[in-house]
């Protein structure tokens, strides 16, 4: 049985942009690097320092798991691929951001003219 | 540079963490626009320090060749917290003890009391002194004069000739830095390394600092190579223990 994704929330930013780049397909830590520069626009960057040691923790944590590369890809380059369970987190993380966000516009609105 | 720098600081990772993504992280970094660099290096720095003090590395044995030797660790790689503390706690307090011990060898020996010692009798006791002593017999107590006599008198011989006296100028002139008139402890401290060529400049202001006040404030009268004459009681050029205590007084 899967543990609740709630409780790994909430998420620190690099994890949260890892996560996400990982949703849309298997990726090695330098597509991840540039996956996260693009979908913020460039405005967060994650170094391969701060990469690797992230994938080690939520590899360990069961939110991403090592897979085999692509054909032709070689064996240089390790592939990550977003769990079951990291998905339901990332997930969770999306609600909850949401909230956060809904919350923030009512605010700003009732304050700002 | 940059890259030999990013090399060493990517080696200088725990091992597991290297040889796992170590070749990856170089190749993103030889990959790299030239103007990114400065902040990948910043991030190996980071990165550095967080995996020797924040992330448990588990040890990746390789197995071994068959019929080859076998090694095996006793215990981690890492030097364990608690005896990095204790180690660094009884370093410090032996660096403590020797340079007590050192400080404490420093002063015995270069204390008046060493300089007057035996060889030069007891000043206390009537008959004790040999020809030639610097404190008559009989005399209750030694004289302000009669150290500071012996610790001009270079060459012990019980007579301050006219080099000595020279001599004895020229260095509480040297003394005296700042021309202020008193000789401080600091004013000798820094230089030592040329009184202690000279008379030693510590044993000198032991000597002369009669009160251990730690400041000498008659020091440039006998400086004064006027007053070095008028000690002069006989005009023979030479100073004895007796001309210098007749002045004082």
């Amino acid at each position: 049985m899967l543990p609740d994704p709630n409780s790994q929330l909430p998420l620190n930013p690099a994890t949260f942009h890892i996560l996400l780049a990982l949703a849309g397909e298997d990726r090695h830590g330098y597509s991840i690097m540039q996956e996260v520069a693009r979908h913020s626009d460039g405005r967060y960057r994650i170094g391969p320092g701060t990469l690797y040691d992230s994938l080690d923790r939520l590899s360990k944590q069961g939110l991403v798991a090592e897979v085999p590369g692509p054909e032709g890809a070689g064996a240089r380059r390790r592939y990550y691929q977003l769990t079951t369970f990291g998905r339901g987190v990332l997930a969770a993380e999306v609600d909850r951001l949401q909230v956060v966000l809904a919350h923030a516009k009512r605010e700003l609105g009732e304050v700002m003219p | 540079m940059m890259r030999w720098v990013y090399h060493f600081l990517i080696r200088l990772h725990p091992n597991p963490f290297r040889a796992r993504h170590g070749r990856e992280m170089e190749e993103i970094f030889e990959d790299s626009d030239p103007g990114t660099r400065g902040w990948l290096l910043r991030d190996a720095a980071v990165s550095l320090v967080r995996q020797w003090t924040l992330r448990e590395q588990e040890e990746s044995t390789p197995a071994p060749v068959e019929g080859g030797p076998v090694f095996q660790l006793v215990g981690a790689d890492r030097p364990d917290a608690k005896a990095v503390v204790h180690g660094s706690l009884v370093t410090i307090a032996l660096w403590l003890t020797l340079a007590g011990l050192m400080t404490y060898g420093a002063a015995k020996r270069l204390s008046p009391r060493s300089l007057n010692g035996s060889s030069r009798g007891n000043p206390q006791v009537a008959g004790a002194y040999a020809p030639g002593e610097r404190t008559a017999p009989g005399a209750p107590a030694r004289f302000f004069g009669d150290t500071l006599f012996d610790a001009l008198d270079a060459n012990g011989d019980g007579v301050l000739s006219n080099g000595e006296a020279n001599l004895a100028r020229l260095l509480l002139h040297t003394l005296d830095r700042n021309r202020d008139g008193v000789v401080t402890a600091g004013e000798c401290g820094i230089r030592l390394p040329m009184l202690q060529r000279w008379l030693g400049g510590a044993a000198v202001f032991q000597i002369i600092d009669r009160n251990g006040d730690q400041v000498i404030e008659e020091i440039e009268e006998w400086a004064s190579p006027s007053l070095l004459r008028a000690a002069d009681a006989d005009r023979d050029g030479r100073l004895t223990p007796e001309e210098v205590r007749g002045y004082r007084r």
